[in-house]
């Protein structure tokens, strides 16, 4: 599962911690290229929310999301 | 002038950024805040002056604040349902938010939400589809449903002959949809005996059609945008289209070349791109304008949250003036809402679908107080009798009774605009032409239109890229805006035209 990680504390976030509690909980960055502010990361369910319970308060974490591309046809319901 | 009475609601009011307005950021949202606090408590309603139309001096509108914190912080106010969207074009530089309140966190018992059916065949229908010359159309989906109200039939896609043989289980059909993904109209018919054998013939496109954007938009005879101004379109790609000149752009699809930004095959964004700024056999409301593709859904599979969040980053460092998101979902999404918040605030507004669950509540992330949510609206004669595009007719009507809000479309006091999103004729993929139907259509209509009116004002475009400059473009916006006569939980403050 894919989570996004959000840093909501003020200043600079302290990047080589949250990296340590991360590999702590065999998590995986999938992305950084908005850091220091958030961080697209996977790992197994169990390991992510024991992860929520070990983190600082100014870190959150809420699941990624999917779009899916938008259309008007009208579908039969499967049963 | 409507008072706050029985449609009234509560919003919370705040500033962009923070729960308190700050002096030196927004002087001018500050002030309104503190002139809502005087008056905090008192039972006679605030009137505050909005200008509802064009060409119009200011009327008043009625808002009672019921309570605050701090001068500069937030206000709960109510206000008069059909005033929101007004008030938001008017006093823009806030957020707005529903009044909500929580419950006990109690389990809720389960329910049935389907009863499971077996279909037993009854009939077995060959549909031939085919173009006018009696040649077969392959890839053509078509939905058969035997009961509509309880999703109950059969669907598929037709072979290299055109033909798709279907096993349904009664031998009428209460609606039959045909789907083509380019070249063709759709096609729609209720009550349709099932034989062994039905036959359908697709009106192919002729870019020269009068759909419903070009009703209300003439743009064949608009002149090109002349000034630079800047439209990002997020979505699933733009182009390749001989109509369409992209000018940049980023594949933002985790694991995908960041480089490769041209449609993924599935064409919802280049139609988009096209209603924007085609130029060639098709031509779009904002022809001229530079156009940047931000891709974030990766092919056959949905766009990540964060890769719209990327692309929202992008698009600000890329400095767009206007963004397009036809993209939504039910939940809210706090990363999504966050960077259309620093979109804002680097002056750039977000325009959003109101997404297309056959009027539900406004989708996210255009229900955000940050984003211009655009609902789709439709015009009879617009489409042929017998395509798709006819079973989207729904009330309300208009001023004008031909023109109505479409079936699919969500609605909810979060709309701010209306646009024509019902048969809608654009660019797809490799040179081709579809009719495409959405809110996804109607957002690009109101931003692609938005370009060309704000193309308008250099002086504006000049402004410091700040919230101000946000603010301050969607007061101009508000001048050509008028109301076609649905009422504000359909079409917000009504549609955009070209002139006041």
């Amino acid at each position: 599962m894919k989570f996004i990680l959000k840093y909501t504390g003020t200043g600079n976030p302290d990047l080589k911690k949250i990296t340590e509690v991360l590999s702590l909980y065999d998590i995986q960055i999938v992305d950084d290229s908005l850091l220091p502010k958030w961080a697209l990361i996977r790992g197994d369910e169990l390991q992510v929310s024991k992860l929520k319970k070990a983190l600082d308060s100014e870190w959150l974490l809420t699941p990624e999301m999917t779009f899916k591309v938008p259309d008007t046809k009208k579908r039969i319901r499967k049963s | 002038m409507k008072k706050p009475g029985k449609s009234s609601q509560n919003f919370i009011l705040l500033p962009v950024n923070h729960a308190k307005a700050d002096q030196k950021e927004n002087p001018k949202v500050a002030k309104f805040l503190a002139r809502l606090d005087e008056v905090t408590g008192k039972s006679a309603p605030l009137k505050l002056n909005v200008r509802k139309s064009p060409r119009e001096p200011e009327e008043t509108i009625s808002v009672k604040v019921i309570d605050s914190i701090d001068s500069e912080g937030a206000k709960l106010i109510s206000i008069n349902k059909e005033e929101l969207a007004n008030f938001r074009f008017s006093y823009p530089g806030l957020r707005i938010v529903p009044e909500k309140f929580y419950r006990p966190a109690i389990l809720a018992q389960e329910r049935i939400q389907l009863q499971i059916r077996q279909i037993r065949a009854k009939v077995v229908t060959s549909f031939l589809v085919t173009d006018p010359q009696g040649i077969g159309i392959e890839g053509i989906t078509v939905v058969v449903f035997t009961d509509f109200t309880a999703g109950k039939g059969a669907s598929g896609l037709t072979n290299s002959a055109g033909v798709l043989k279907l096993k349904l289980d009664k031998n009428t059909a209460e609606r039959i949809y045909m789907y083509a993904d380019d070249t063709y109209w759709g096609y729609f018919k209720k009550s349709v005996k099932l034989t062994s054998q039905v036959k359908v013939k697709l009106n192919p496109i002729d870019p020269d059609y009068t759909d419903a954007l070009r009703y209300f938009y003439d743009t064949p005879k608009w002149p090109a945008i002349t000034e630079k101004i800047r439209v990002g379109i997020i979505d699933t790609g733009v182009g390749p289209h001989a109509d369409l000149i992209v000018t940049g752009g980023k594949n933002l699809v985790n694991g995908e070349d960041e480089n490769d930004f041209a449609d993924n095959g599935d064409g919802h964004g280049t139609h988009v791109a096209g209603i924007v700024a085609a130029s060639g056999k098709l031509h779009g409301v904002a022809a001229g304008a530079e156009i940047m593709s931000y891709r974030v859904f990766p092919k056959g599979a949905g766009a990540s949250s964060f890769d719209i969040m990327k692309a929202l980053d992008q698009a600000i460092a890329d400095k767009c003036d206007v963004i397009n998101m036809s993209l939504g979902q039910a939940e809210d999404d706090e990363g999504i809402d966050s960077y259309i918040k620093e979109a804002y605030n680097a002056g750039i507004i977000c325009f959003v679908a109101n997404g297309n669950d056959d009027r539900s509540p406004v989708s996210f992330p255009a229900a955000y107080s940050l984003s211009v949510a655009v609902s789709a609206m439709g015009r009879k004669s617009t489409f042929p009798a017998n395509s798709v595009e006819a079973s989207t007719v729904q009330s309300p009507y208009g001023t004008d009774k031909k023109d109505f809000i479409a079936d699919f479309s969500n609605i909810g006091p979060e709309t701010d605009l209306t646009g024509p999103g019902v048969g809608i004729i654009s660019t797809f993929p490799n040179d081709r032409y579809a009719v495409m139907n959405g809110t996804s259509m109607a957002c690009p209509a109101a931003a692609g239109l938005a370009a060309r009116i704000l193309s308008g004002n250099p002086e504006l475009l000049n402004l410091p890229r700040n919230q101000e400059r946000a603010d301050e473009m969607i007061k101009y916006l508000a001048i050509y805006v008028k109301s076609m006569g649905f009422g504000a939980n359909f079409e917000g403050k009504g549609m955009l035209f070209n002139e006041p």
